[in-house]
């Protein structure tokens, strides 16, 4: 009984008040801060009685024009599937969260939760099985539209994300080698170990570096932001979801986003720790210099909760930057990086893994 | 697929393995948002700096216009607060898009000068604001230097200039039904201010005093 309503509780905080609003955020920063980089201002003309708050309200605005907006199916598409695929879209990338720690275990007035959706045994496997659902939205979406343009951009679509998905897969096999589980829980709790005499985190960006520069670009070709964004190269090459309007596109624009959040939170979470706060244990500080502090169980986990939180935002920051700041490949180049350079060196990443660990045993 | 491509192009080591390249790229955006980000916060703590951005928010702010910037026309009086303008009708020549349609009378006989027009139309819709009609008039009489950027219109016929208008230079009115019953300033309120909205008057009950031509 503490359980389902526990995971009740868990599955609600993550979607209403992480995923939905850090995407929402992130449409918002994506506006801010391509804006601030490019010494502009953005978007700060809409206000309610006056307030406009630094385009929130604009954001709002966005919002409801997207909902009241007619929401159009073109005559010949196969209607259901053309429904059917936003939805899928969303659904792919709400389910991957839930095996992803946000906290640590907490015990509640005697009942030990753990901060975390699912703690299956499998996290690794089960994301990597459900988070390729999102492509199988692009293709239906891109097919049932009955358009031309819209099928070569669900075409160019799958191309890239299948090929990518190798990428991302192999990339992190290394880490999953070093720490010796798929389990994505007891991998952000080996992170809170330390080398050098408690001077250095083991978080997965030192033990696989490599890994990380290979995690970092295919996940975010995953996302289809723009250095990869040839399936819905808007301005141009007219992408997948090109038939798409109103609240269907909506969601199609909210998947990406919350598909940046959950690079985001897989980066976090396989190289920066996770929910580890450096050199905080469960009963306090202990800094490698000699200063301890001792702090409260619960303290120890709402600051846990909010360096999770916190990484996040800094990706999410980070990836918008990324972003704002390269042009986008073409397709050939696209896809003579992923097969002729990054498959090679994810293949060569895990090998030498397997050297170094043979070699240290 | 991209046809005509240069493959021939040598990528040194750096750039060969993309990392360093978009490290750098990502440092200079970054640096940028640090520094913006920094001036805004100031802004933000009222703390006296320069803006954190370029630009202009244009309804509210206002670019300061070069002096010599060729825009709307205006016609000058001369004095005495008469027409500069006789008719000479070289204008109309020298204009290369035939946007100046000017049908010339007698004046009145107290006016020192022969000729005056009975219509003066500038048609902005042609325009291609070369100043070949500035240069051609021997009067000094038409001027482009109203600094009035606001010539947009939802019709072809407002974009027509007659005589008054180009007397009381303003900016270009509209009259379709999100405009009716509303004042030009009432809509586009920063333009109290432009240089030239209030540049002349004619005198009451002038005989020079040009009604709307009704062609
Ligand atoms: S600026 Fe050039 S095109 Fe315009 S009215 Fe004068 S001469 Fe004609
Ligand atoms: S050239 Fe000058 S004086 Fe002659 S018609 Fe044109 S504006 Fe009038």
């Amino acid at each position: 009984m503490f359980e389902t309503i526990a995971s009740i509780i868990k599955i609600c905080f993550i979607v209403v008040c992480l995923l939905l609003p850090m995407a929402f955020l992130l449409m918002w920063a994506e506006r801010k801060e391509s804006a601030i980089m490019q010494d502009r201002i953005g978007a700060n003309r809409a206000s309610v009685f006056g307030i406009r708050a630094w385009g929130l309200i604009s954001m709002m605005a966005d919002a409801i024009k997207m909902f009241v907006k007619e929401d159009f199916s073109p005559p010949f598409a196969n209607k259901r599937l053309f429904h059917f695929a936003p939805f899928l879209a969303m659904f792919a990338v709400l389910i991957t969260f839930a095996v992803i720690p946000f906290g640590p275990e907490w015990t509640l007035l005697g009942h030990t939760v753990k901060l975390q959706i699912a703690d299956l045994g499998v996290g690794f496997l089960y994301m990597f099985a459900l988070a390729p659902l999102g492509i199988y939205a692009i293709a239906l979406g891109a097919w049932a539209s009955n358009n031309k343009y819209s099928a070569l951009g669900g075409i160019r679509a799958v191309g890239q994300l299948i090929s990518y998905e190798v990428v991302v897969g192999l990339s992190l096999i290394g880490l999953v080698m070093v720490f010796g589980t798929v389990q994505l829980d007891s991998i952000v709790v080996q992170q809170g170990d330390y080398w050098f005499n408690g001077w250095i985190p083991k978080w997965g960006v030192f033990l696989q570096p490599l890994g990380l520069l290979l995690f970092f670009p295919a996940g975010f070709a995953e996302t289809k932001r723009v250095p990869f964004d040839l399936p819905e190269g808007e301005s141009e090459i007219i992408g997948f979801n090109l038939e798409y309007s109103g609240l269907k596109f909506g969601l199609f624009m909210m998947s990406e986003f919350i598909e940046m959040v959950i690079l985001g939170a897989l980066l976090t979470t396989f190289f920066f720790g996770g929910w580890q706060v450096p050199w905080l244990f469960s009963d306090g500080f202990h800094f490698p210099w000699g200063w301890d502090f001792s702090l409260p169980h619960t303290a120890v986990v709402l600051l846990q909760v909010m360096s999770f939180l916190t990484k996040l935002v800094f990706f999410g920051w980070f990836l918008q930057i990324v972003r704002w700041t390269l042009p986008r490949f073409r397709y050939d180049q696209l896809i003579r990086l992923c097969w002729l350079y990054l498959l090679p060196l994810a293949v060569l990443n895990v090998v030498i893994t397997g050297i170094v660990i043979l070699v240290l045993q | 697929m991209a046809q005509y491509v240069n493959h021939d192009q040598k990528f040194g080591a750096t750039e060969a393995i993309y990392y360093p390249g978009i490290a750098k790229g990502v440092a200079l955006t970054i640096r940028h948002f640090v520094v913006n980000m920094w001036f805004h916060l100031m802004k933000a703590l009222r703390i006296k700096a320069r803006p954190g951005a370029i630009t202009i928010q244009y309804p509210d702010q206002r670019r300061v216009l070069p002096a010599a910037l060729r825009i709307r026309h205006r016609i000058k009086l001369n004095e005495d607060g008469r027409l500069r303008c006789t008719a000479c009708m070289l204008c109309e020549t020298a204009c290369p898009d035939n946007c100046i349609y000017i049908v010339p009378m007698e004046s009145p006989e107290e006016v020192p000068e022969e000729k005056m027009p009975a219509i003066f139309e500038i048609d902005l819709a042609r325009c291609c604001f070369c100043g070949m009609c500035v240069e051609a008039c021997p009067m000094d009489a038409i001027h482009m230097d109203t600094g009035i950027a606001e010539m947009a219109s939802d019709s072809r016929e407002n974009l027509v200039l007659d005589l008054e208008s180009l007397l009381k230079p303003g900016p270009i009115v509209c009259t379709g039904p999100a405009f009716r019953g509303k004042e030009i300033l009432e809509l586009l309120p920063h333009l109290k201010d432009v240089r030239a909205m209030e540049h002349q008057t004619q005198p009451e009950g002038s005989i020079y005093r040009v009604g709307k031509t009704n062609r």
